[in-house]
């Protein structure tokens, strides 16, 4: 039993084809485990920010399923509350504003929190309930920011905009301040920045950051945010409020993503320090040298090479121009799940060496029947993991990826390569 | 009673799916946001219900709510038919497609003519009620729809209806039943309705000589049965040394054999010992005074731990249900139901100098001496499957736990 991965290959189309998600195509209609919704993405946004309460909206899977995920384990919230307000029949049928109000007022005396995130779900932006206008009224009447942060699931393919309307939304809570020698990074969804080359580099020079969101922070952190001199886009989730914060306190903005071509991770130190207006430190330049000295070595082994990739912690669009590029590695098929435009000079520049096939992502059931009727030599990102190994296929592991920004990105990548490399000669010898 | 700060009680439509997935020739394919599969994924899979190819989402976007575009849930259907070939194919509504009406029973009236499988809607979408009403909903089902009448050709057979995948230790009491049913009369299980079946094992249930409902919610379930099949049965789960004898009793009377004396002499003599002179540190023993006892708990968890804790010699001061009380028919007086979450806590927060024995959300309102014997429990794996509360080897268990 099973899919036929031939005949799934025949009804999608090649990254050149596609100009919008409408037009990627599933490599199936019955997905597993399929996407994670934007309530995951607020979740993992807010659940570390001190003094804040999260407030889910919706009916009680929803917020059972939130509950269970920032109860413990790697996802458990810290500093923040996190609440639901459980929507049944009769608010489904006659408006919620009531249980609203009795929730919020116990809310308040509860845990006296300096903000809130009213997150709402698919069955409240369905049923049309104004929590706009609630969020409003409670922003008056308590004197604190509440803001709502929209997280339905229908009209995305993943969680993201649930982090970018989280960030979208923490404005309300900035007020302006006088600037100091510290930065904000924006959109680091995982791992922590303290861990990163980056953030090295930036201490060296005596600059630390102040906000990091999603991170751990504080309401407080939050109001102070323009304080930064720069803020720091790790990835395009935070760009949104990184060009508002702009538009109101004049913060500029730099984005440095996780690449891993050398060239265009030294430009992001560049356009960082000319905005810090410091001098760029000797050791950038020596570490774009010694990367840029391997990269024909490893360009060697895997020049030629197929893969295929789901997402994973780096620029995605980014990393195959630069596997197809630099390496000369073929992708064959890509399971994406936008198109952003901050990514089309990336897929413009994977496109003058190879056109993949693009599906949408989070589909790992139907991803095994793939497997034979491409078969790469690589598989990067999530996978069926003994599907994989008995396709005799190696995976690319970016090791520690989320803790990673700078080159030692690329040095991450270069490594990866290596080790899946080996990895295959080791399982087409083994018979 | 606005604010939830813990875990709500599951919906109606959450139970419905764990109680399907673990039918193994069988697909349930939701129809609804792909985030509820995922989220879902991770607690189907904390109940120790296996994923791989038994559960998938259609996912659903803004066309889909707004033109009432049914062609994903049509395509998702043909396509599980055919590259899965399940004999049933489950499909669940969520809480969004039940909010605006979509007629998944509609689409599966026609697209039935299209596929092998047999199409079977649940339309509840967590809507009507907490989880016992999807219990309800699945057993009823299963019975009505699944069900064939079959002639008896099994004395030596039974079948355990009300085994919930969403109970602390299930897997561990169905274990637990197996064997005393087995040393009691030589009887085997057929199959556990919900927990651990296939498709043919549930449409030949009618074949068993006898069912046992361990759950209140099931008690529907096996009287359609026993219309349709003449299947007698028995609602009572085992609980206590004394419990698990009268429950061996029950059986022996309807199906009129004789239990197995050396287990009745075990039973009796481990009964014996929790009396007073009947050995040492009892917990009744003559003179000790009685301890304090709250429970927290699915209804039928709740009446099975009382029966089990007083012949340790607790005193069982408080019963708070789980879930609604609306349809258990006569319920318990000491049974009670707190809707508001806010009342329950600052109750379980008044309480002391009792043994508590209930869920997480108690846990975290009291002090202990406390022990885990309901859901929520998703911050507690379970790996055993031999560690039951039901009867005799549950009893041991109780006594050792609840030692001073």
């Amino acid at each position: 039993m099973g899919s036929d991965g031939f005949e799934m290959l025949s009804g999608l189309s090649r990254l050149s084809e596609v100009s919008g998600m409408k037009q990627v195509k599933p490599l199936s209609y019955a997905l597993f485990p399929g996407y994670h919704c934007p309530l995951m993405g607020a979740m993992l946004t807010v659940k570390e920010t001190e003094n804040a309460v999260m407030a889910v909206i919706g009916p009680d899977e929803c917020a059972y399923y939130i509950q269970m995920a920032t109860s413990g384990g790697s996802m458990k919230a810290h500093g923040c509350k996190i609440v639901s307000v459980v929507l049944d029949q009769h608010d489904v049928t006659f408006g919620c504003q009531e249980k609203m109000d009795e929730a919020f007022s116990e809310l308040m005396e509860e845990y006296c929190p300096e903000a809130v995130y009213l997150v709402t779900t698919c069955v409240v932006e369905v049923t049309g309930d104004d929590i706009e206008a609630m969020a409003a009224g409670y922003s008056e009447k308590y004197k604190l920011p509440v803001m709502v942060v929209h997280a339905e699931n229908f009209k995305t393919d993943d969680h993201l905009p649930g982090i970018a309307n989280t960030l979208d939304a923490s404005l309300a809570i900035m007020e302006r301040q006088e600037i100091s020698e510290c930065v904000n990074v924006l959109g680091m969804r995982l791992g922590d920045f303290t861990k990163t080359e980056l953030y090295r580099v930036l201490h060296s020079q005596g600059i630390e950051p102040h906000l990091m969101l999603p991170g751990k922070t504080s309401v407080e952190k939050i109001r102070r945010a323009p304080c930064a001199k720069c803020n720091i886009v790790v990835h395009p989730v935070g760009l949104p409020l990184a060009v508002k914060m702009q538009e109101k306190f004049g913060t500029p903005y730099v984005i440095f993503e996780r690449y891993s071509d050398t060239d265009r991770i030294f430009s992001a130190y560049e356009r960082l320090f000319k905005v810090l207006k410091k001098e760029l430190p000797a050791p950038i330049y020596d570490n774009k040298d010694a990367l840029k000295r391997k990269i024909p070595e490893i360009r060697k082994l895997a020049e030629g090479k197929t893969y295929i990739s789901g997402n994973t912690a780096l620029a995605g669009y980014e990393l195959h121009a630069f596997l197809a590029g630099a390496l000369g590695m073929r992708p064959l098929l890509l399971q994406i799940s936008d198109l952003d435009p901050e990514g089309e000079s990336f897929r413009e520049e994977l496109l003058q060496h190879a056109d993949p096939y693009v599906t949408r992502s989070a589909n790992i059931g139907a991803m095994r029947s793939i497997y034979p009727a491409l078969k790469p030599d690589f598989n990067i990102g999530a996978g069926d993991t003994r599907e994989l190994m008995a396709q005799k296929i190696a995976t690319l592991r970016f090791v520690n990826a989320y803790n990673t920004l700078g080159f030692e990105v690329a040095d991450m990548v270069l490594t990866a390569v290596l080790q899946a490399e080996a990895e295959r000669k080791m399982m087409k010898e083994v018979r | 009673m606005g604010l939830t700060r813990f875990y709500p009680a599951p919906s109606d439509r959450m139970a419905i799916i764990w109680s399907l997935m673990p039918i193994s020739d069988a697909v349930v394919l939701e129809y609804g946001p792909a985030g509820t599969t995922h989220f879902g994924g991770g607690f189907y899979s904390s109940l120790g219900i296996k994923l791989g190819k038994t559960l998938f989402t259609t996912h659903i976007s803004e066309d889909d709510i707004v033109m009432g575009d049914v062609s994903r849930l049509e395509n998702a259907i043909s396509e599980v038919d055919k590259n899965y070939r399940p004999k049933i194919i489950f499909v669940v509504a969520s809480a969004v497609i039940a909010v605006i009406g979509t007629d998944i029973a509609g689409v599966c009236n026609y697209m039935q003519e299209r596929v092998n499988a047999r199409l079977i809607s649940f339309e509840e979408g967590g809507f009507r009620g907490d989880y016992t009403f999807g219990l309800r909903s699945v057993y009823r089902m299963l019975a009505r729809e699944i069900i064939k009448p079959q002639p008896k050709e099994e004395k030596n057979t039974c079948c355990i209806l009300g085994a919930s995948a969403g109970s602390y230790r299930i897997r561990s009491d169905v274990w637990e039943i197996k064997n005393l049913l087995r040393e009691a009369f030589n009887i085997e299980c057929r199959y556990t309705m919900g927990l651990d079946c296939t498709v043919e094992d549930i449409e030949k249930a009618g074949a068993a000589a006898l069912n046992l409902v361990i759950r209140e919610e099931a008690e529907e379930a096996a009287q359609i049965i026993e219309e349709k099949c003449g299947t007698p049965y028995i609602k009572v789960a085992p609980y206590g040394y004394k419990g698990t004898l009268e429950w061996l009793e029950s059986i022996s009377t309807v199906i009129n054999r004789q239990i197995n004396p050396t287990l009745v002499k075990r039973l009796r003599e481990k009964q014996m010992s929790l009396m007073p002179m009947g050995g040492p540190m009892m917990m009744g023993f003559a003179g000790m005074p009685k301890k304090n006892a709250v429970l927290q708990g699915d209804y039928d968890t709740l009446l099975g731990f009382r029966t089990a804790l007083s012949e340790l010699g607790f005193n069982v001061t408080k019963m708070v249900c789980s879930h609604s009380l609306k349809a258990v028919k006569n319920p318990d007086p000491q049974v009670e139901y707190i809707e508001s979450e806010k009342e329950r806590i600052d109750l379980f927060k008044s309480l002391s100098d009792c043994a508590f024995f209930g869920s997480e959300e108690l846990q975290r309102c009291v002090k202990s001496p406390f022990t885990l014997i309901s859901a929520p429990f998703v911050s507690y794996e379970q790996y055993a499957s031999h560690l039951p509360f039901m009867g005799e080897k549950g009893m041991d268990m109780l006594r050792e736990l609840t030692q001073e």
